[in-house]
């Protein structure tokens, strides 16, 4: 791995098997039992969907031992198929669903699994509470415990255009959106994309190609602030104003009542009524 | 006689066409035009030959509508080549120093609703508003 950083942990593992559940789970209709592959989870710590929910969490997550991208190459098939998921090679249609709620069923707090990342960040998922779809992951949030980038989202949605639902992960401040482990990785480090054209890909995605992940993308649309009140008495006018004109630079002309000037916040106000006064149609004060 | 003699001597180097010839022998400081509006005055006031940037312009709006506009006219030296400086004589524009154009307006001002203008050619031009104009509420 190396584009972890140096002062980055590196956890050599072993892989156990070779033979996982997931080699078959690309077929179109596998059966109950199949999952797809987790780019989160080992290919060979799979977990059963008969492992109760309860005391399932210690005993799977002790089994699942730590991956690592590229570590194998059941790591890399699983980063190609991240990577194809925008593609039309994508063959899976089964819904990572069945996956989701296989893994909500037993990961219901911080997978130590997921030790590809650096030392210093931790994961955590959300998980659905209600609806028809309780129990589904929504998204896992990667959080670093310092320095920067503070966070990274992998949020699993769906690309409603061509109908194939797939991972990424997402760095939820700058909408960045990354389809591997290898992309997180770099970016964690360079704290840029690999490549420019993963750039345009974090604007492709509309908010609705969400399903209701509780997306950190809202729009941020500056709102403009209304126009402030005037400030300013037409009743009461001072005796009289002396204007003096600058004697450098532009024409500039300051206000003083007495001897004293008088305040720029004052002024604007003064400016704003005058140009209120001779643009608007103008009304008779009762006075 | 005496009146032959006295055209004699002074021979005019300076001489007028057009608007210049019909009205006054130069354009003094201090004509004063004022256009009213329904919410505003607006006066114009000439200022030949003062520079805007050198010269502290100063105009005292009052209430009741009286404006005072005070300024310098500044004196006019050329520089010789020996260092020397030689003064105009000033025979009909506005001699050099301070000076003040008071007049009234024909109404009461707010004063601070005030937007002078001392425009390129010598003309200062300033709209004032006139007291108890507001703007509509609703």
């Amino acid at each position: 791995m190396e584009i972890l950083h140096r002062n980055w942990r590196r956890e050599s593992i072993t892989r156990m098997s070779t033979s996982t559940p997931s080699d078959n789970g690309n077929q179109p209709g596998s059966v109950a039992g199949d999952f797809p592959p987790d780019p989160l989870l080992a290919s060979d710590s799979f977990i059963s969907s008969t492992t109760p929910a309860g005391d399932g969490t210690l005993g799977s997550s002790a089994k699942r031992r730590p991956i690592q991208g590229g570590s194998g190459a059941t790591g890399s098939r699983q980063r190609a198929r991240i990577g194809m998921s925008n593609g039309t090679d994508q063959v899976d249609p089964s819904p990572d669903n069945s996956a989701h709620q296989a893994e909500s069923k037993s990961r219901k707090r911080a997978a130590p699994g997921d030790n590809w990342l650096p030392p210093n960040w931790r994961v955590e998922e959300k998980v659905r509470t209600s609806g028809a779809t309780a129990g589904t992951v929504d998204k896992k949030e990667y959080k670093c415990l310092e320095g920067r980038p503070h966070r990274i989202d992998l949020v699993f949605g769906k690309y409603c255009d061509r109908g194939i639902e797939s991972l990424y992960y997402f760095e939820p401040i700058t909408g960045r959106k990354f389809r591997s482990r290898t992309e997180v990785l770099y970016y964690l480090e360079h704290g840029t994309s690999s490549r420019g054209s993963k750039k345009a890909e974090s604007t492709d995605l509309s908010s609705d190609h969400f399903e209701g992940q509780g997306s950190k993308r809202a729009s941020r649309k500056a709102k403009e602030p209304p126009p402030p009140p005037l400030n300013f008495d037409f009743g009461n006018p001072p005796e009289k104003v002396s204007w003096c004109m600058s004697s450098t630079g532009e024409e500039a002309w300051t206000p003083f009542v007495g001897d004293d000037k008088v305040q720029d916040s004052v002024r604007r106000d003064w400016c704003t009524a005058f140009t209120a006064v001779t643009t608007q149609n103008p009304s008779k004060l009762s006075l | 006689m005496n009146h032959q003699a006295t055209h004699s001597k002074v021979i005019s180097h300076v001489f007028f066409t057009g608007t210049a010839k019909q009205g006054s022998a130069g354009p003094p400081i201090g004509l004063v035009d004022i256009g009213v509006s329904e919410a505003a005055y607006i006066f114009r006031v000439s200022l030949p030959g003062i520079e805007k940037n050198q010269n502290k312009i100063k105009c005292e709006i009052q209430r009741e509508g009286r404006v005072c506009i005070q300024g310098v006219v500044p004196e006019i030296a050329i520089p010789s080549e020996t260092g020397c400086l030689y003064r105009m004589q000033v025979q009909q524009l506005c001699p050099p120093g301070p000076f003040s154009i008071t007049f009234n307006l024909p109404g009461q001002v707010d004063p601070r609703l005030f937007s002078p203008k001392f425009r390129p050619d010598g003309i200062f031009e300033v709209v004032v508003v006139k007291l108890g104009v507001s703007i509509p509420t609703s």
